[in-house]
């Protein structure tokens, strides 16, 4: 706990800077919520965002997202009764990858299929949440928490398994900021969130096992905190995240913001990651993001982006970075394509660190 | 015509992304920064666990920043201090009723359905990049057929130089940014540092032996996590000026590099790799030129 402190204090300087140039969200796709101006829970369950879309987010992702709301009836609100209400993902794609000195492969997968329940115990105050994966292969629990809601609806509690509050929530669980930090939509931990919200401010902090959604071996827990100040046109956040654990702690930091420039929404994020390791010797790592959303028209949306990451700031050899571009078109509601490149560079002699992507993805949700 | 294609696309994003911001996170500059000496490659892959280690889970698994360091995805980490630990009889967290590494079974091994996209959980590893090449997969497939065993550890070996970046022998146009010695197994981090890795000039003659050779300050010695297999001297912000230098690892005296079983770096060089001449002890020697005019 001492070298938590006084590695806080070294980076006194790095937390200076945050309060001096702006005074503190995390987002499924972040740059919406920049786009409209609006907090992660004006569309989602969750007040961190990300998991199940609310009645409104339903109704904004099949009237505001898509070039063209085919049909017509009621739209669709997830409510199936008054108290459950459900949702789903299912992202399948065709990808193909070329890395130096291996065979060029293609194929068609799964990525990833979700389904969400939610259930109103006492209206507005108390609710019952299980994120399930069910393809590709067995099913797997994802997030499963009771959430206690205060009066005023600014406060709430969460109990069970649930995704960490750590920088910007993205959809990319291979951005480098969410690969690296380890804090994505692959690794739920369990234990207990405290949320806190108001119409500029969103902030969580939890408390859990720190063992990556895995059986803990140890005493030790971990502690995420990420706080938000979010504008109409630009918002600014931090997190921190330290993880006690017997093999070596982590500690990491970050920075993140968002700013939207006419049709321009800008989202960058920057982590610096310490790591303890075996011998008393520390390691740090730093990783960035820097991307660019452009929703040319509804419906469309160009996506560029740049990644970083260093994964020991003493060697000078080893950074990586990946270049993507992703075209984002939803013809219609429920249905969404992305079609990118994304090209990476590192170490040359490590062929899986230099490789280029082509993907197509389909995703359907509701 | 694709690799045109990959070039305009990577000009594009370069220049749509603002080159002023990427300035900063490149830690770019005034003047022309060396580029940095790139670590040597690690040996091809065979079916022992220092090599799969070295080949995949270190450059693949760890480095990627996902198994890794305290919170890794089911609390697996693919670093070299801790793999073996964690795979190797151990259950799987997500299809608890098998081994992540059955010895002799790698048909029932969840690394291998993870590798292979066979496990009945979940998404095939790596996440996001491809399929390994079916060679990398057979290679571990073959090692926990022969036992999964770790050769790390069962050796009593002595400990080589594999390869050293400058090459020995080699006259080098701009000064190296760090001396990178690799050896054939992960050296103890604590016996690698400015005793047992020394760096010097000749002192403008060329020639050593004869007192007037000048020691060079690191700015760190490391064994980088990221390639534990490696000793890094990093010469960030030390300048060389154009002589002939020699490299000392030292694997004898007060002061001597050890492996993880402690056994003595096997250090003599005959000028081809490996070093050694069979037995523990030696120091392994070799000079490179700087010749920038």
């Amino acid at each position: 706990m001492f070298s938590f402190v006084t590695s806080l204090v070294r980076r006194a300087p790095f937390f200076l800077a945050i309060a001096l140039l702006f005074s503190g969200v995390a987002f499924g796709e972040p740059y919406l919520a920049i786009y409209k101006g609006m907090q992660c829970s004006s569309c989602h369950s969750q007040q961190a965002g990300g998991g199940k879309r609310n009645v409104y987010g339903n109704a904004f992702a099949q009237t505001e997202l898509p070039a063209q709301r085919i049909g017509e009836g009621d739209l669709w609100t997830g409510e199936i009764t008054k108290s459950l209400s459900i949702g789903a993902d299912l992202r399948a794609s065709y990808q193909n990858v070329d890395a130096p000195n291996s065979p060029e492969t293609s194929e068609f997968s799964v990525n990833r299929g979700t389904v969400y329940l939610e259930a109103s115990l006492v209206q507005n105050r108390l609710y019952l949440y299980v994120d399930q994966q069910l393809a590709p292969g067995a099913s797997v629990n994802r997030e499963a928490y009771l959430k206690l809601l205060s009066a005023s609806g600014k406060v709430q509690f969460l109990a069970g398994q649930f995704f960490l509050p750590y920088g910007l929530r993205l959809q990319d669980d291979t951005a480098f900021v969410r690969q690296a930090t380890g804090i994505n939509f692959t690794n739920p931990d369990r234990g207990l969130q405290v949320a806190y919200q108001t119409d500029q401010w969103s902030s969580q902090v939890s408390v859990t096992n720190g063992s990556g959604g895995g059986v803990e071996t140890d005493t030790g827990k971990q502690i995420s905190f990420v706080t938000s100040y979010i504008r109409p046109l630009w918002r600014v956040g931090a997190s921190l995240n330290y993880n006690d654990d017997d093999l070596g702690d982590r500690q990491m930091q970050n920075i993140f913001f968002g700013l939207k420039t006419g049709r321009l929404v800008w989202l960058a994020e920057i982590d610096l990651i310490t790591d303890d390791l075996p011998g008393g010797f520390e390691q740090d790592a730093t990783a960035g993001l820097i991307e660019a959303n452009w929703p040319a028209r509804q419906g469309h949306n160009l996506k560029v982006s740049f990644d970083f990451f260093d994964p020991n700031e003493d060697l000078g050899a080893d950074r990586q970075t990946r270049y993507s571009l992703v075209w984002e078109y939803m013809p219609m509601q429920f249905l969404q394509g992305r079609f990118g490149a994304r090209i990476y560079d590192g170490v040359v002699q490590i062929d899986f660190q230099n490789r280029d992507e082509f993907f197509a993805e389909i995703h359907g949700f509701f | 015509m694709k690799n045109t294609l990959i070039l305009k696309i990577r000009t594009g994003l370069l220049l749509l992304i603002f080159s002023g911001v990427l300035g900063a996170c490149g830690g770019g500059g005034g003047g022309a920064p060396l580029p940095p000496a790139p670590p040597p490659p690690p040996p091809p892959i065979t079916a022992v666990f220092s090599s799969i280690q070295s080949n995949v889970f270190t450059p693949t698994c760890a480095v990627s920043g996902c198994h890794t360091g305290a919170g890794a995805p089911q609390g697996l980490r693919l670093d070299a201090a801790n793999s073996y630990a964690l795979l190797v009889g151990v259950a799987s967290m997500e299809v608890p009723t098998i081994m992540r590494v059955a010895p002799g079974d790698p048909a029932n091994s969840y690394l291998v359905q993870k590798l292979e996209g066979t496990a009945s959980s979940g998404v095939r590893m790596p996440l996001g990049g491809g399929a390994l090449p079916a060679a990398t997969i057979n290679a571990i497939r073959q090692w926990i057929t022969d036992g999964a065993t770790d050769d790390r550890v069962a050796s009593t070996n002595p400990k080589r130089v594999s390869s050293l970046s400058p090459l020995p022998g080699s006259i080098l146009e701009a000064a190296p940014s760090a001396i990178t010695a690799i050896f054939d197994r992960d050296p103890d981090p604590s016996t690698v540092n400015l005793n047992t890795f020394i760096l010097e000039s000749s002192g403008g003659d060329g020639t050593f032996g004869d007192g007037n050779e000048v020691s060079i300050a690191a700015a760190s010695i490391s064994v980088p996590a990221a390639n534990p297999a490696t000793a890094v001297f990093d010469l960030t912000g030390v300048r060389l000026a154009d002589d002939v230098y020699q490299v000392r690892l030292l694997g004898e005296g007060a002061s001597m590099m050890l492996d993880m079983s402690a056994n003595a770096l096997d250090g003599e060089f005959s000028g081809a790799f490996p070093s050694g001449d069979g037995s523990q002890g030696g120091v392994f020697t070799a000079e490179f030129e700087i010749a920038s005019h």
